[in-house]
């Protein structure tokens, strides 16, 4: 009996530890090295590359990295990575601390600076500035992707957050031209609601956007100073979470309740989801790179998305919204052939075949000549060519590179769920989001000073 | 000695899976429940600090709770309809194989995405199983944007995946004496006195080892609630194992959860312990008393 319990427990123990073995080892060293691909024995380069997106832009990757190998069959040989939407900084994260990232990797513009506070994170790239052509690049752009002086990554291009309407939809619910401010936002959302009483004109991945594009109106200034210090104030939150929730009330801005019961709880790409492509959703709140991705789906079924104008609150005191650099490409440091990844992203992001084979799936180009050549081939026609204008013309605060810190989207979310639930009041909810930012902005000052 | 080699030689995937991808990282794991390591820079040494902010943080304590309601839910409802299954799959019925490898194919998919994917589209606002109630009548229910709704969909994907504990009853019932039925039907017992009197007791240490093996899973249980439902309404799906990840690879704070594992751990130990002091009472052995 004493043995049967002592087997039992230790099989209970072996049981309940063997979870502890998913996500708690640590690499603490410098990351592994000599993890990439490098020549195999026929003497050509083995690289990997990075990505996320829909499937729009894995088939046109794709279909820049055949073309690419083609051109360069016996010497280099490219592999694409490309992952969802889901999970990437956890994805990248682990894969940079393993030592396991890939050549070419794709960043966001916030890893720049998480991941390489003093410009040693990644590969220098002055070092290939003979094969990859900055001067493409209009010079202070370029500065995004810069740390401590040298170049860590090359930003792709400007990505501006607006409303992107599925303009079917509207005129199928009677209404001809697309609303320019909130009021007419309301009085449309009466005429969808008329139809279906569960559809919204806007749904966003996060409370946060809209309440971001609120308060830079409100106080002009974005959410975080250069310093990094926090520009709104508990009362300036409130204000945020009164707004957006009289909006949501409203039917305008998608409340938190249909967001988890047709999306789910996490900020995720609206492109390809259901209530959005059978317009039970009628526009997004997004970023210009995801446009191409929403137009696409709802031209599937027929459908068109526009741009809408840039609706302002009262009182503003900045009639714009926020922009940020796109997706950023960095290569790896551990990589053990710089030059060929430095060709491979001279390729798809300069070159004229490369850059019409990448198309538009990743938002605006910020090279000339990649613009140049999607113009030539007729890629910037369109909405896409409206998302160009839109972009050219927004006003805009570009944002902090620790915006996309996952605790402050978190607080928002989270403390605006319970603020509509009714579990908590507008005052402890702004703050609860105001605590929880100063708490991690304090610590990110600290760790970036 | 050689046999001894050979048998060793055999068990060494075993061993070297146990070493390097159990014991390592659970020992490293409390090694780092000690840091602020974060992925990217150096560790440095927080004393008892991740464990203060625990027991300070109310959204661990807010998963805990999650964590323990749905265990209270999923086992005592997955045994009970395990048991049934697997009582009923002892009958000798016409294609009996087929409905037992049937009863056991949810177990196979488990929490998968298609699965998950699946029971989303199930129990959306206009899904399947609200047209279906709607009927006879009834009102949708917010399964997926009510707290009780949201856990209810997690535990009835968790019971849904009962295949597993109903073969290991099917083992046991195939193991009771038919003499003993035959005996109490000749004094006169019902089928449901039988099971109660007979069936039950002498399966009570296949009960009690379903009952262990599940409340630990029940205590880790990840992909079913994380691809489902997320954290839910007001957290209401948010599970410690959840809250681990999201700490561990989306704020990268690798002490805290790794702080987070270990208690985790020890709360799991904890209630294995009281169940095992809980047996002599009411499992019988059948080398009880040898």
């Amino acid at each position: 009996m004493g043995m049967r319990k002592t087997t039992g427990m230790m099989c209970a123990a072996i049981l309940a530890a063997s979870m502890l073995a998913t996500g708690c080892s640590s690499k603490t060293a410098e990351p592994a090295k000599g993890e990439t691909a490098g020549k195999d024995a026929g003497g050509e380069v083995a690289l990997n590359f990075s990505w996320w997106g829909n499937d729009d832009r894995h088939q046109a990757t794709q279909k820049a990295i055949d073309a690419f190998n083609t051109a360069h069959a016996g010497k280099i040989k490219v592999t694409g990575e490309p992952s969802g939407f889901g999970n990437l900084e956890e994805t990248f994260a682990t894969r940079y601390a393993g030592g396991t990232a890939a050549d070419i990797m794709t960043v966001n513009y916030p890893w720049v600076l998480q991941y390489s506070p003093d410009g040693n994170g990644f590969y220098d790239l002055d070092q290939v500035k003979d094969i990859f052509d900055f001067s493409q690049y209009d010079p202070e752009f370029l500065k995004f992707g810069q740390r401590a002086g040298k170049m860590q990554a090359i930003p792709y291009g400007q990505n501006t957050l607006g409303f992107y309407l599925n303009k079917s939809a509207f005129e199928r619910a009677g209404i001809k031209e697309l609303p320019k401010t909130f009021d007419e936002y309301k009085k449309a959302a009466e005429a969808f609601t008329k139809a279906d009483p569960n559809s919204y004109l806007i749904v966003s991945p996060t409370f946060r956007f809209a309440a971001i594009y609120y308060l830079q109106q409100k106080t002009g200034k974005g959410e975080f100073a250069d310093d990094l210090s926090m520009n709104y104030t508990q009362e300036d939150y409130k204000d945020a979470l009164i707004w957006y929730k009289d909006l949501a009330d409203a039917h305008v801005f998608c409340s938190r309740k249909d967001y988890i019961e047709n999306v789910g709880n996490e900020p995720v790409s609206i492109a390809q989801n259901a209530k959005f492509i059978n317009g039970g959703y009628a526009g997004v709140l997004e970023w210009t790179g995801g446009i191409a991705s929403n137009a696409k789906t709802l031209s599937d079924k027929g459908d068109q998305l526009a741009i809408a104008p840039l609706p302002v609150i009262d009182g503003a005191k900045f009639e714009g919204t926020m922009a940020k650099p796109s997706l950023t490409f960095a290569i790896s440091k551990d990589s053990k052939n710089p030059k060929a990844a430095a060709e491979f992203l001279q390729y798809i992001l300069n070159d004229p075949e490369g850059t019409k084979l990448m198309g538009s799936t990743r938002g605006m180009v910020a090279s000339k000549a990649a613009k140049a050549s999607l113009e030539a081939d007729g890629q910037i026609t369109g909405v896409v060519k409206d998302a160009y204008d839109f972009t050219a013309n927004a006003k805009v605060i570009n944002n902090s590179p620790i915006f996309e810190n996952a605790k402050f989207t978190d607080a928002y979310d989270k403390n605006y769920e319970k603020f509509e639930f009714g579990q908590s009041s507008a005052d402890d909810a702004a703050k609860a989001i105001f605590d929880a930012i100063s708490e991690e902005n304090a610590k990110l000052k600290q760790q970036y000073k | 000695m050689k046999h001894s080699k050979i048998g060793l030689l055999y068990i060494l995937p075993w061993l070297a899976g146990i070493i390097f991808l159990t014991l390592y990282p659970f020992v490293n794991a409390l090694v780092i429940s000690f840091t602020d390591y974060n992925l990217v820079r150096k560790p440095n040494f927080v004393g008892f600090g991740n464990y203060i902010d625990l027991f300070r943080n109310a959204d661990f304590r807010s998963t805990l709770t999650a964590t323990i309601k749905y265990t209270i839910f999923t086992v005592p409802l997955q045994l009970s309809f395990a048991l049934f299954i697997a009582y009923i799959l002892n009958f000798q019925l016409k294609g009996i194989n087929f409905y037992r490898t049937a009863y056991y194919i949810p177990s196979l998919l488990g929490g998968n995405v298609a699965v998950a994917v699946l029971w989303r589209f199930l129990f959306q606002q206009d899904g399947f199983i609200n047209r279906f109630i709607g009927i006879f009548g009834a009102a949708p229910i917010p399964w997926l944007s009510s707290p009780n709704g949201a856990m209810s969909v997690i535990v009835l994907l968790k019971v849904w995946q009962f295949g597993s504990s109903m073969l290991i009853f099917l083992a046991a019932l195939k193991d009771v004496p038919q003499e003993l039925y035959e005996a109490a039907s000749v004094d006169g017992s019902s089928r449901l006195y039988s099971f109660f009197r007979i069936t039950i007791p002498l399966i009570t240490p296949t009960i009690f080892f379903n009952l262990v093996m599940q409340m630990v899973n029940a205590f880790q249980e990840f992909n079913g609630p994380y691809l489902v439902t997320g954290r839910g309404p007001l957290n209401a799906t948010y599970l410690t194992s959840m809250y681990i990840y999201d700490n561990a690879f989306k704020f990268f704070n690798m002490g805290y959860a790794s702080a987070a594992s270990w208690l985790l751990f020890i709360i799991i130990m904890a209630v294995t312990a009281i169940l095992f002091a809980t047996q002599n009472k009411w499992v019988f052995y059948s080398d009880e008393g040898n």
